[in-house]
């Protein structure tokens, strides 16, 4: 018949015709929708284009909607920048962070409202913030400390409860700053037990200089005149000036945005009057700093929520219950878990400002001591100048007067924390007197000694006791007996009540606790009395080791002793050498 | 009159199977700090318009659909806005700022601003103004030039250029080098130019969340 040629267009088909033209056409005609005509002159089959149909398929537009918040511009400032021991502030560096280990500010769980939390969210991780130096610290926080300062930003009620020795103070300092310096709050009121408001005057010297802050102390006019004064955002009150000032802090109109107790174990007894005035103080946000949170019974942690958010907790509520309810709310690391971050040996230094007792009598005792030995002129010799050091020393541990002692209150603080979390602590001092005069305020912690005066045959059975008596949560020692040859491995912090000349016999009394195979991180605290020989003692110690470690520093550590030299120790009291020479 | 301090907008938009895509701009101040942000709900493209859009639905979904959107409900100005989607990139079309790309892989990718920023080569009729809904014709012809559904024609190609935008690897198109490096010495403060994408993806995760503890705590309808 007939072949239809292959690449037909739409006008026009090439046909060969084999067959008869009309027969054909009129087959055609019917399949097709138009007239088909015979040209004659070409041969060629005329048809009409194959016309297209249009189909509508109806299919809706992908659309969405949108919704979002400008962010207040209030809230947009960075607190200052501190001065760091290397100068200048860092330069931008953008190390490679895994997206889950950022330090992000999470929103807690009772922000339910998802602009709020967006709000937290949104915000740049801090380590971001320090590592471009937009945010420092006058030392480099540990990863842990971080996120401690994530946890607490945004939350109205916390409990950050850090074994002793992590940084809570740090962790809370650092927040407010953050907090104060976005304009999220502007009053703060921390409570602390009274031997520590100086440390905590110290600390924010430290780590928010720009922050003005002011301890509320004094007579009753001045008291009140700090209380209502709206210039200063920090201030800083003790546990027992509330019973005497509760009517002006919880009738005058007062408010604080932030609440921040220290050692918030003092209001687990909710019906004392202290954490009935603490409950009453009209505030926003409540926060709680405590190493042990249970000391003796869940209920503990009922009479700090009562402060936090009151009825969240029930007394008697199952500890399952109690745990789960709770848990967004409580921050707590302990040395073990943090150890990777932190070093084994974690040095915090009590600066301490003498009681007025011991200012008194040291005042008294060096000036009358230096124009003593300034009278000795040529006959001055050395130990002149150090049994004046000695006894200026001794002022600095206790007043002989009436027996005051700034150290032994902070030690007394900071041994409640340690025998409530079940630890040990070994305290040295380089005379027995003073371990003598610090029995009796330790007692409820069961004091053991070993020192000189020990007889030999009991000392092993007083360590034998101290490792194994639940009851006995601190040994006091003498540098000399409990330098040498023990091993308290299961301690995990040393107290150095008094400072050794010797940097060396320091380190090796700290290294009774802390030794390679060690179970956890040490801590030492190193107690130091500001404005006095005893800071003057330290500085030059630590310029000698500065300079040393910038000299040798690939070589380890000084093989001599490291102490003062004759010339330091004149210097100490500005003197004269005999030989003529003032030594600065 | 001073200089408005220049603002960069961080767009991203993220797939799930099951929600769907959602898309998300933030925008930064000179320091990094957020100024504002804005989010989609979730786009469930159906079947249909998977079949018709075939290739193209990724592109239209994120740049005409979730991301014009995002553009303009900002409130702010934005004086660049940072993507990592290719997609993303069509958007130049519609901005009169710079649109620059996180540009992190080893490879080059010297052609984006080619294949995303040129008009395409043949685009579906559009409906009328007053039109309800897109009717897409079907054609039953093949067409004419052979080529796929929005290939460059080929003609002048656009070349683009890397910049440092605080430590992130970005690309520009070079038309627009000397606006974006002028705009990159006023971000000098910002700490991380990458790290804003994994707020985006943070928030819209916890927007994901809320929306389903929502769904699930809807009673069931009755039967």
């Amino acid at each position: 018949m007939w072949n239809r040629q292959s690449g037909l267009t739409p006008d026009y088909a090439a046909i060969n015709l084999n067959s008869d033209p009309p027969a054909l056409i009129a087959e055609l005609n019917s399949e097709s929708s138009g007239p088909i005509e015979l040209n004659t002159e070409s041969n060629f089959l005329d048809w009409e284009a194959i016309q297209a149909k249009s189909i509508p398929i109806r299919v809706s537009p992908i659309t969405t909607t949108a919704s979002g918040f400008i962010f207040p511009e209030s809230k947009q400032t960075l607190p200052p920048k501190i001065p760091t021991a290397g100068g200048s502030s860092k330069p931008k560096q953008r190390p490679q962070v895994d997206p889950s280990k950022r330090h992000r500010i999470q929103p807690p769980k009772d922000i339910v409202k998802l602009q709020d939390r967006l709000y937290y969210l949104l915000q740049p991780p801090l380590d971001l913030l320090v590592g471009s130096g937009q945010l420092n610290f006058p030392f480099d926080p540990f990863p842990y400390q971080l996120d401690g300062i994530a946890f607490l930003f945004p939350r109205y009620a916390a409990v950050l409860a850090d074994e002793m020795g992590l940084g809570k103070t740090m962790q809370a300092i650092s927040t407010i700053r953050l907090l104060l310096c976005s304009g999220e709050v502007r009053s703060v009121l921390l409570i602390c037990p009274k031997p520590l408001v100086t440390n905590w005057l110290r600390e924010f010297s430290v780590w928010a200089p720009e922050i003005p802050i002011a301890a509320i102390e004094g007579n009753a006019a001045k008291r009140e005149f700090q209380w209502r004064s709206p210039e200063i955002p920090v201030k800083v009150a003790n546990y027992e000036l509330l019973m005497r000032d509760r009517e002006i802090v919880l009738e005058s109109g007062l408010h604080f945005d932030l609440v921040a107790l220290d050692e918030a174990q003092r209001i687990k007894n909710r019906n004392s009057t202290t954490s009935e005035i603490i409950r009453a103080i009209p505030r926003t946000r409540s926060w709680a700093l405590t190493g042990t949170p249970v000391e003796n019974s869940p209920d503990d942690l009922v009479g700090i929520f009562d402060y936090l958010s009151p009825g969240y907790l029930k007394t008697g509520m199952p500890m399952a219950e109690m745990a789960n309810a709770s848990r967004d709310y409580i921050i707590r690391r302990t040395k073990d878990m943090v150890m990777d971050d932190m070093p084994p040996k974690l040095y915090r230094d009590a600066e301490l400002d003498l009681t007025p007792e011991q200012w008194a009598t040291y005042q008294s005792a060096e000036s009358e001591g230096v124009i003593q030995l300034e009278e000795l002129d040529q006959e001055l010799t050395i130990q002149h100048v150090f049994e004046l050091v000695l006894r200026l020393k001794q002022i600095c541990n206790f007043d002989p007067a009436t027996g005051s002692s700034v150290k032994l209150e902070r030690l007394v603080a900071d041994m409640e924390e340690v025998a409530a979390s079940g630890k040990k602590a070994i305290v040295f001092s380089q005379w027995v007197n003073s371990i003598h005069k610090m029995l009796p305020a330790l007692k409820r912690f069961g004091p053991l000694e070993y020192h000189g005066k020990v007889p030999h045959k009991k000392r092993d059975s007083i360590i034998d006791q101290f490792k194994h008596d639940p009851k006995c949560s601190v040994i006091l020692m003498s540098y000399g007996a409990g330098s040498v040859g023990l091993n308290l491995q299961f301690c995990e912090y040393v107290f150095l009540f008094d400072r050794w000349w010797n940097p060396a016999i320091e380190d090796q009394a700290i290294n009774r606790a802390h030794r390679i195979g060690a179970k956890g991180a040490v801590t030492v605290t190193r107690m130091l009395a500001m404005n006095t020989i005893e800071q003057r003692i330290a500085t030059v110690l630590e310029q000698k080791r500065e300079m040393f470690d910038m000299l040798f520093s690939d070589q380890g550590g000084p093989t001599s002793g490291g102490g003062l030299t004759r010339d330091e120790i004149f210097g100490l009291f500005d003197l004269r050498a005999p030989c003529g020479k003032k030594v600065a | 009159m001073a200089k408005a301090a220049e603002t960069v907008g961080y767009h991203t938009v993220v797939e799930d199977e099951n929600t769907g895509w959602t898309g998300g701009l933030l925008l930064l101040n000179q320091a990094g700090r957020p100024l504002e942000f804005q989010c989609t709900l979730p786009v469930r493209p159906s079947r249909a318009h998977e079949i018709l859009f075939g290739d193209t639905l990724r592109e239209h979904v994120i740049s005409e659909v979730i991301g014009k959107l995002l553009i303009d409900k900002c409130r702010n100005a934005i004086s660049m806005l940072c993507c990592d989607l290719h997609e993303s990139i069509a958007l130049s079309k519609e901005c009169s700022f710079p649109i620059v790309y996180l540009d992190e892989s080893d490879s080059i990718h010297d052609d984006l601003f080619d294949r995303y920023s040129k008009p395409p080569a043949r685009r579906p009729a559009r409906p009328s103004a007053d039109s309800n809904a897109s009717t897409l014709t079907t054609l039953l012809s093949r067409s004419r030039s052979g080529g796929a559904f929005g290939e460059s024609s080929g003609g002048h190609q656009d070349r683009s250029r890397l910049f440092d935008l605080s430590g992130a690897k970005i690309r520009a198109a070079s038309t627009d080098s000397d606006r974006v490096q002028a705009i990159i010495a006023g971000l000098a403060d910002l700490p991380d130019g990458a790290e804003p994408f994994e707020r985006i993806r943070e928030a819209i995760k916890e927007a994901h969340s809320q929306i389903s503890r929502s769904t699930s705590s809807r009673p069931a309808s009755a039967a």
